[in-house]
């Protein structure tokens, strides 16, 4: 088969032309007016290069009470809020019913190939931290997952550290993992995983060394995306342990584990990059 | 468009600039700038979220979350050295050229994510029916009536022929020919590399004339085992 460009004409000419003529014709439902709730939103919870200094006056608080009342009374709105928890790279949703039963069963990580601290610093194109707490500050296995084979919305390059469970690092249920850590570079345009709350988890607002996080203390589902990309995702989803994630510097970390809240903002306060 | 809806020199100004120099300005706090990308990206951003969704309520959400997303990830982008006016850089992906690094292709990979999401949550996800979105034009008075109603009748054909395909080969025709999407932008928002979207087009234009003639595009079949 020949490939065609789109500059130039296709073989069957008449198609094409029909085909142009219909589109003409074609009525989408009306464009809804987004700029008004998009600016809403973003005056209410401005970008972090934006974000006001937490000197909120009385007033102004009870102008975001009054908003965000507003709001939560229209429904389109009120789901726009709940997906403004939001951290590159990782999709949250909240499921607003029970999973279905055929999620797999079998824990798949989705890490991509098993690489080197040495390779995984110029592999990467970022910088690569690792915990300098004493609990996790040698990994057992390290995984690159990198994105030819992923499609052009895979993150460029996924770095996991695997640290096996220990009495200090309990393992995460169902598995032999004591701690996930995983780092990539976030940006809206890539999904690393989908993150699928269930309707009672109660993620919580976070800050790690003064980045937004959020720590989900929760078993939640995760669907890493999977390696052949096609236009209808269906990754391979399993159940999770806590997780702590956030963003800092264009980078996305997570952390996963069986540790209380503490625990693992100790162990995300001590990353520091390694020297390449 | 910006200045029907806002009006005032600010708005004539700022609907004039380029994506490049609205960015800048947005960067540097000025929210009307933002909204003025709002206006001119959000049909594109809606109706891309429509067509792989299929209702217009998940293409609404989806595109509003992508703008908000594009919002706070606005920071990182930078003006290419030498190309006031035009294209931002970001990591490029592996096979990606530098002149692809637009914000218009780069958002419409943020809405196609919001759109997916929303299809693996929600799953109401339902089909186009493109003879139903068909409007019916009486013409200006220059053409018969007996023309007009043989060009309604054709279009209705190639509607009822474009349904019967499979949503796959549907949604890539209408992303060209709709949405007039250029081939980088079609494989950002299908997740694919180009070079899928090419032959991906080429089977589902030679299955829409299969269905228009009656003919059997047999080599396309194996091909697309391979795909």
């Amino acid at each position: 088969m020949t490939d065609l460009p789109f500059d130039r004409p296709t073989i069957d000419s008449e198609l094409d032309e029909r085909l142009r003529d219909l589109a003409a014709h074609v009525a989408f439902p009306p464009t809804p007016a987004l700029s008004r709730s998009v600016i809403n939103a973003i005056q209410t919870y401005p970008s972090r290069n934006q974000r006001v200094q937490p000197r909120l006056t009385v007033a102004f608080i009870l102008v975001l009470v009054i908003v965000f009342t507003a709001i939560a009374a229209i429904p389109a709105a009120r789901h726009a809020v709940a997906r403004w928890i939001d951290i590159p790279g990782i999709n949250i949703s909240r499921l607003d019913e029970d999973p279905p039963a055929n999620i797999e069963t079998e824990i798949r990580l989705g890490l991509g190939n098993r690489t080197t601290i040495d390779e995984t610093t110029s592999q990467a194109g970022f910088p690569v931290s690792l915990p300098a707490d004493d609990r996790a500050n040698e990994p057992d296995e390290i995984f690159y997952n990198s994105s030819p084979a992923s499609g052009p919305s895979f993150p460029p390059g996924v770095v996991s550290f695997v640290y096996y469970a220990t009495n200090e690092l309990p393992a995460v249920p169902g598995t032999d993992v004591g701690l996930l850590i995983t780092e990539f570079e976030g940006d809206p345009s890539s999904i690393w995983a989908n993150k699928s709350l269930m309707i009672d988890d109660d993620p919580r607002t976070v800050r790690v060394n003064g980045a937004d996080g959020l720590w989900l203390s929760d078993t939640h589902l995760i669907s890493i995306q999977p390696e052949s990309a096609g236009d209808i995702l269906t990754p391979a989803t399993r159940s999770t342990g806590s997780v702590l994630i956030w963003n800092r510097d264009g980078i996305t970390y997570r952390i996963e584990g069986n540790l209380p809240y503490d625990a693992m903002l100790a162990i995300a306060e001590s990353m520091e990059p390694i020297a390449p | 468009m910006y200045v029907e809806q806002n009006g005032g020199v600010r708005g004539r100004q700022l609907d004039a600039q380029s994506d490049a120099e609205l960015i800048v300005l947005a960067k540097r706090g000025e929210i009307s700038a933002y909204e003025a990308l709002v206006l001119r990206y959000q049909t594109l951003a809606f109706r891309t979220a429509y067509l792989l969704t299929g209702n217009a309520a998940d293409a609404e959400d989806a595109a509003q979350s992508a703008f908000l997303k594009a919002w706070q990830a606005l920071h990182r982008f930078e003006i290419a050295p030498g190309r006031p006016g035009g294209r931002f850089r970001r990591r490029r992906q592996p096979g990606e050229r530098s002149d692809d690094n637009a914000f218009r292709p780069w958002l419409l990979t943020i809405v196609a994510n919001e759109a997916r999401n929303r299809l693996r949550t929600g799953a109401r996800h339902s089909t186009v029916e493109l003879d139903d979105a068909l409007d019916h034009p009486e013409g200006d008075g220059a053409e018969s009536p007996e023309s007009i109603a043989e060009a309604n009748e054709r279009r209705e054909e190639l509607a009822n022929a474009l349904n019967r395909l499979s949503e796959r080969d549907r949604t890539v025709i209408a992303m060209r020919y709709f949405l007039d999407l250029s081939e980088q932008e079609m494989a950002d928002v299908l997740g694919v590399p180009r070079g899928t979207v090419k032959s991906r087009l080429a089977r589902a234009l030679a299955r829409a004339r299969e269905q228009l003639t009656g003919t059997e595009p047999d080599r396309f079949r194996q091909e697309e085992a391979r795909d």
